[in-house]
């Protein structure tokens, strides 16, 4: 028999088998792409979890009083008319839920050193300054921007100032981001009693305008920050939460040094002309200026 | 038996090819699935290593001034964690006992599942007695 074509079992069973194979096929494809979304999106969320987590703990354990500033508080009514005292040596605002900005001066900044003779490095005091965005594309959405600087004054850090500091974008699609500032509080437990409670005092914001600054003379750093971001998923379909607490080690040492004794009037130092030997070594402070002169200081450091 | 005159395939040659394909497909199911919980169980134990540094910082929050001796205990969700945190004396075999005072803080992060990892976060304290002595 001479048989011409196929037989319409054959026919059935190679479409039976060739479907079947078609759709394992497609099945794996469906799954690996699935797959690679939710690693894009578990790596996205991560990696950005884990940058805000440590640019934050490098900028905030830094945080610091300069100098200058110590001297204004401790000094008289007199003297503290000749400095320019450094306004927002701390400060954190927020906007609804939301973290406005967040400002401070830290000794831990992201170091630069070029490696070109004679370049200029940074010196180990910046300013920090981070801004909540809203997003352009998307209304449930943020982007944290930040801004560096050795210039300590808050005045090149506005949007309206001449030569503004440079602002970077840090981390994108943020669902939410809000600082609790912790503040400690010793509490006598009662009336003649000699033992006392920690107590920490949480609050949403941190102002130390410049007003405050002179007529209270209260500056003063939290203990904690603790930071809570939702981040979305590359997809903005879903968000994860997370809660950083990060320590600021100066604000300890610091209210031990309020504590301490104040120093009288006539101890305050005066601006005295640095010796030619060693001019390198001493931390200079310029009263009129109004400013530690730090690049003295690290061409000093440098030179030795 | 006329070989020429043979056309098409078997059923059992049919078979064959099927039982291969199948066999080759298989592994990549099974892969795709070891790799999606490994994914998750790597981004799981991520953030539990976020959860026990958080909370290594919220229990000295928590703790009085100048004590070497405690222990806290939490639960997160999302993922369910549970978290252990100690603070104590140096065990006895440790090279750094001869170092005073200091004190050996612990978080432990466990998930509710068997299999996941516990993930422990290491921390040395110094702490001093109290009033300057020794």
């Amino acid at each position: 028999m001479k048989r011409d074509g196929f037989a319409l079992i054959e026919l059935l069973l190679t479409i039976v088998v060739s479907s079947l194979l078609a759709t394992a096929l497609f099945t794996v494809i469906f799954q690996t792409n699935q797959l690679r979304q939710t690693v894009a999106n578990i790596t996205s969320i991560y990696s950005r979890a884990s940058l805000l987590q440590s640019q934050l703990e490098r900028d905030l354990m830094g945080a610091f009083i300069p100098a200058q500033v110590e001297m204004i508080q401790t000094a008289t009514a007199k003297e503290s008319k000749k400095g320019t005292p450094i306004e927002k040596v701390f400060e954190a605002t927020a906007q609804g839920e939301n973290l406005e900005m967040l400002t401070f001066i830290t000794d831990n900044p992201l170091q630069t050193y070029l490696p070109i003779k004679g370049a200029r490095p940074k010196p180990r005091a910046a300013r920090v300054v981070y801004r909540l965005q809203k997003d352009k594309k998307r209304n449930d959405s943020y982007t944290l921007m930040r801004q560096e600087g050795e210039k300590l004054s808050f005045g090149a850090y506005g949007k309206q100032a001449k030569e503004a500091v440079q602002s970077f974008v840090m981390v994108e699609g943020i669902a939410q981001l809000s600082l609790t500032l912790i503040e400690q509080e010793v509490k006598k437990k009662g009336e003649g009693s000699s033992e006392s409670k920690k107590h920490f005092k949480k609050v949403a914001k941190w102002t130390s305008s410049k007003k405050e600054e002179k007529k209270e003379k209260k500056i003063s750093l939290p203990e904690y920050v603790q930071v809570t971001a939702a981040l979305w998923d590359a997809q903005f379909d879903k968000k994860k939460k997370f809660v950083f607490t990060i320590p600021i080690v100066n604000a300890r040492s610091w209210q031990q040094k309020k504590k301490a004794v104040q120093p009288p009037k006539e101890s305050i130092p005066k601006q005295e002309p640095s010796k030619k030997e060693e001019p390198k070594k001493e931390m200079v402070f310029n009263a009129k200026k109004g400013a530690i002169n730090l690049t003295e200081q690290l061409k000093g450091a440098l030179a030795t | 038996m006329n070989l020429s005159a043979k056309k098409g395939f078997t059923l059992i040659e049919a078979m064959l090819a099927v039982t291969i394909v199948a066999l080759i497909v298989a592994p990549i199911f099974v892969l795709e699935d070891t790799l999606f919980n490994a994914v998750s169980r790597t981004a799981k134990q991520f953030h539990r290593f976020l959860f026990a540094q958080n909370f290594m910082m919220q229990a000295r929050m928590e703790q009085k001034p100048g004590s070497t001796n405690f222990s806290l205990e939490r639960r997160e969700e999302n993922p369910a964690t549970i978290l252990k945190y100690t603070l104590d004396k140096l065990p006895g075999n440790s090279s750094l006992k001869a170092v005073k005072n200091l004190y050996v803080e612990k978080v432990e992060a466990k998930g509710q599942e068997k299999t996941s990892p516990t993930v422990t976060l290491l921390s040395f304290q110094f702490r001093p007695a109290l009033g300057g002595a020794q």
